[in-house]
């Protein structure tokens, strides 16, 4: 197939076609849009040999408009250069030249059924191959999402939806769209969080490709909005693709990975998914039972292949015969060997070979040398072989067998199937064989028979295999939450035996978790370790469990302080609201120069600072005492003139470490400083003077650089405090300490040093603080005597 | 204006216009451009004469003679296999345990569907009209209860190859030569 061709049929892997209201006909069809198959050629000589008839380049594409019938007249065979109404003529070249033996298609699902939800989940409990029951299951979804959500179903129309090149693309008639009314589907119900909608992924097998896409869902945020991560070692082989968010690859080895899936919106908000992904050898398909080995000349054979595969479901596994006897029959749609046994070939050996290949590939051989007896050396009940459709029962489990055909079958040579006994529970009534297996390891069954008025007995004895309690599959992946976060988990537990399950959860009374059934939901007032247990029941009794244990830590810390502080003669003034790790503020260093008491074009305002604490937060209980180390940078602006800007910095690092015992129960270090302004910007376009004017000229700009050159040069335009301290705690709220400050006026290029002692009183009650210190020190090199006073008054700290 | 230049332009006009000539080209372009790829039966490639088989025209022209336009027995298949719009027939055979339809459309295309009851297993022939062009369709059919009928599953194709295929058109050839004799 030429790469062109390849690209035409792609897009047709991934049509599905809906099929609404009356069924649809392909022949010039009434209906406003219709489908096609495509297929292509195999045979590249076939396809050499037709381009040459018919003067085209390339290899030809059929686009059949009933894939029903295939290829027919009507259709169009599609060369590179050219296309082909193919018409009688045209089709019986296709035949004389042996096209129709190579023509292959594209792997195509068509499932029809009535507009009604009952009757494509009826359909899809039915069939037995995988795509098909997903395409019923999945149209009986969309007629439930129509019914529930936009009120109507359309009739007689019909609708095509295709996934191509990462569109999506939606052919309907106008008429058909005009009939539904549009409702929004909220099937997840918005809550400023995505949730991840994904199952934990099925085993992988080690040395084959391996693919899972995670997925989740948010109401308030677009798909592609969402970042998906996921935590943890992956196996050899296996890569994380984040574009795509699938895992991929082929496994190298076998174990067990444990995984945390996150997904997280635009807000930040995020969802978790814990699992375990599982890496495994592939096992190969295996037969449940062997044929009858012995034929009888003139008598039917039959063998009804039933396989076993611990890792693919047994209708996925195919069977191909190898080598028939003559005259023996293959029915690859119920898996039967019939043999009319023939006349000619009594006392011979004939020879049966088979091969079993699962989805992966992987294969078993089987071959079986059949005996073929003459009619008169046999034995009614010695040819007698009991099959039943079952190989190992699972305790529990109930199994039916409709005997009906295999009594017939006994019928025809002369055995007349009267009970079937058998151990537990054992029932045959009206040819129907119901068996539920109570105990391990066997389960016996006797059949008795009426042959020539003679009772026979034969006995099967059928493995039972002790049924498995429950296991969650999944994992809490985030167990650390802040106080008030609201987060939920989905546990997913699965049974080894397929058997239905049911999730309970047990929770402490007034405790902050909710269960609804499929979600735990965690909402913590206060900070602490809170536990829920989870129990996954099955129909036998059999209990998994697993325990959800959430450590809270305390919330962001949210407060408003305001800080006074006096020294040299200056008085600073800041308010910050502190928000988690970070905090914003403003800062006044002079309050002569700010708000209100100059002209408006020599008016300053107060710096805007953003400050983080650079530790991280300490969890609920640490025994860690509190620390803190903050630092923050401030900016102010302002225009005198819109020609020219300026402005000022400020910054400061403000750290303190609690030690509880010792001499020492609290280090401070403490250094800011600003720089009120300076020139930022000057736009001298248009102003004719060269930047000496700028400074000394008559120009417009000049009367305002010179109060700017003023008071940049004033003492206090620039200024540094640095303190370092220490404190112990006394009782009553009271403090004593000493240490080291220092003050720094660059614009007079002087400093002063000083050590001293201080006192410090604090008191907290509801929520409010204050806190009050007073130093005092001297310092040499005519820094002399100094005081300092620093106010703390917060709200809302903890 | 001289009166002469005026004479010189009155014979100018039986010629084409530049402006036409443009259009045309125009015209002939924008064909060119959306009908790319023209369909090559007008010039007849080396094609092989289709070969009529007289047996389907007799076959069409008894069904469409002896057909009925609704049969209650087919109504669990009408879906399955596009009944509507069709003359039908139908038998069955209680030894083999068989359904056998026949169905012809408007337009001469015949189908023939087997449904064996005891494997569960249908085949379908269509034949079209004019040349005979022929296919099968084979598959299981299984019963859904909730809309009463009849529905295939894991169909799949056939251009005569299979015996199974070539056994139903032998034996349905067959079965008509003995009991229509044609």
């Amino acid at each position: 197939m030429s790469s062109r061709s390849r690209t035409w049929i792609l897009p047709s892997l991934l049509l599905l076609i809906l099929c609404l209201g009356k069924p649809v006909h392909g022949e010039n069809s009434r209906e406003a849009v219709n489908y096609y198959a495509l297929a292509s050629l195999e045979d590249k000589a076939v396809a050499a040999r037709l381009a040459a008839r018919f003067k085209a380049l390339g290899e030809p594409v059929f686009l059949i408009h009933n894939p029903d019938i295939g290829v027919a007249q009507g259709d169009i065979m599609r060369f590179r250069d050219r296309a082909v109404l193919i018409d009688a003529d045209v089709w019986q070249t296709l035949r004389t030249e042996g096209a129709f033996a190579g023509i292959t298609s594209a792997s195509l699902v068509k499932v029809q059924a009535r507009a009604t939800v009952e009757a494509w989940k009826t359909r899809g409990d039915l069939v037995k191959s995988e795509p098909e029951k997903k395409a019923y299951h999945l149209g009986a979804r969309l007629i439930q999402a129509l019914e529930e959500n936009f009120e109507s179903l359309p009739e007689n129309r019909q609708m095509v939806v295709v996934f191509e090149d990462n569109h999506l693309k939606l052919l309907a008639p106008a008429s058909l769209l005009a009939q539904l009314r549009m409702r929004d589907i909220r099937r997840v119900p918005p809550q400023g969080s995505p949730r991840i909608v994904s199952r934990p992924p099925d085993p992988a097998f080690s040395g084959h490709d391996f693919f899972w896409q995670a997925w989740a869902v948010d109401p308030a945020s677009p798909s592609q909005a969402l970042t998906y991560s996921i935590q943890g070692e992956l196996p050899e082989g296996i890569i994380w693709d984040k574009n795509s968010h699938a895992l991929k690859g082929t496994p190298k080895k076998t174990g067990t990975w444990p995984l945390v899936l996150s997904v997280r919106n635009e807000i930040g908000r995020r969802d978790t998914l814990g699992f375990t992904l599982m890496a495994r050898d592939n096992s190969p398909p295996r037969l449940a039972q062997s044929p009858e080995f012995r034929a009888v000349v003139g008598r039917p054979w039959r063998y009804e292949v039933d396989i076993v595969d611990a890792d693919h479901p047994g209708y996925s596994v195919g069977v191909k015969p190898l080598e028939m006897p003559e005259g023996m029959q293959f029915d690859s749609t119920k898996r039967i060997f019939t043999w009319e046994v023939p006349r000619g070939s009594p006392d011979s050996l004939q020879v049966l070979a088979l091969s079993l290949i699962d989805p992966l590939g992987d294969s078993t051989l089987y071959k079986f040398n059949l005996s073929v007896h003459p009619s008169d050396k046999w034995i009614l009940t010695e040819g007698l072989y009991l099959q039943l459709p079952w190989d190992t029962l699972r305790q529990g489990h109930v199994y039916h067998w409709d005997a009906d055909a295999s009594m017939r079958n006994w019928a025809e040579r002369g055995l007349h199937l009267e009970a079937v006994v058998g151990e537990d529970s054992t029932d045959f009534t009206e040819g129907i064989l119901t068996v539920k297996p109570g105990s391990t390891p066997a389960h016996r069954l006797t059949f008795f028979f009426i042959e020539d008025d003679k009772l026979v007995e034969r006995s099967i004895s059928l493995d039972v295999a002790p049924n498995r309690p429950p296991v969650f599959t999944s994992e809490v992946g985030i167990a650390h939450v802040r106080e008030k976060e609201f987060v939920n988990y989905r546990p997913v537990a699965n049974d080894p035996d397929g058997d239905s399950l049911i999730i309970e959860a047990w929770l402490p009374q007034d405790g902050p978790f909710n269960w609804d059934g499929e979600r735990l939901y965690l909402y913590a007032n206060g900070p602490g370790l809170y536990a829920a247990e989870l129990s996954a029941h099955d129909p036998s009794g059999n209990i998994g469990r697993q325990r959800v244990v959430y450590r809270v830590l305390p919330g962001n810390p949210r407060y408003l302080t305001t800080e006074h502080h006096w020294q040299a003669g200056m008085s600073l003034l800041k308010a910050y609201v502190a928000l988690g790790q970070g905090r914003v503020g403003i800062f006044v260093p002079d309050m002569r120069r700010q708000i209100g008491w100059r002209e408006w074009s020599e008016q300053e305002w107060p710096f805007v600072y953003f400050g983080s604490n650079l530790y991280p937060p300490l969890p609920s209980g640490s025994s860690r005492p509190p620390r803190a180390l903050w630092v923050d940078l401030g900016l102010t602006l302002r225009v005198p003139d819109f020609k020219l800007v300026t402005g000022g910095i400020y910054t400061r690092v403000q750290g303190h470490w609690q030690f509880p015992e010792g001499l020492v129960h609290r280090v401070e270090l403490d250094v800011q400083g600003f720089v009120h302004q300076a020139i930022v910007l000057a736009d001298t376009t248009g102003l004719n003077m060269d930047w000496e004017t700028l400074f000394t000229g008559d120009n417009r700009l000049h009367p305002h650089i010179q109060r700017i050159t003023r008071d940049a040069t004033a003492k206090e335009n620039m200024v540094f405090f640095s303190r370092l301290e220490a404190w112990r705690s006394l009782d009553y709220g009271f403090w004593a300490g000493m240490g080291l400050w220092r003050e720094d006026f660059p614009m007079r290029g002087t400093f002063n040093q000083r050590i001293g002692a201080g006192l410090r009183f604090e008191a907290r009650w509801a929520g409010f603080g204050v806190r009050n210190s007073l130093r005092g020190g001297w310092g040499p090199d005519g820094a002399g005597w100094g005081l300092q006073w620093n106010s703390e008054i917060d709200f809302g700290r903890n | 204006m001289s009166r002469k230049r005026r004479n010189r332009s009155l014979l100018l006009g039986e010629a084409i216009a530049v402006e036409d000539v443009l259009a045309m080209m125009a015209v002939i372009l924008v064909l060119r451009l959306v009908i790319m790829v023209p369909l090559v039966n007008i010039d007849r490639a080396k094609t092989v004469a289709a070969q009529a088989d007289p047996f389907w025209s007799r076959q069409a022209a008894w069904v469409l003679t002896n057909g009925r336009d609704n049969l209650e027995a087919l109504e669990a298949y009408r879906t399955a296999f596009s009944l509507d719009g069709r003359k039908l027939s139908a038998r069955q055979d209680p030894i083999e345990r068989k359904l056998i339809v026949e169905a012809v459309d408007a337009d001469s295309n015949i189908l023939v569907v087997e449904h064996a009851f005891d494997e569960g297993r249908f085949i379908a022939m269509n034949v079209q009209d004019r040349g005979h062009a022929m296919s099968f369709r084979l598959g299981r059919l299984l019963w859904s209860q909730v809309e009463e009928e009849w529905f295939s599953v894991g169909d799949s194709l056939d251009y005569g190859k299979r015996p199974e295929s070539r056994r139903l058109e032998n034996e349905f050839r067959a079965f008509t030569k003995e009991t229509r004799g044609y």
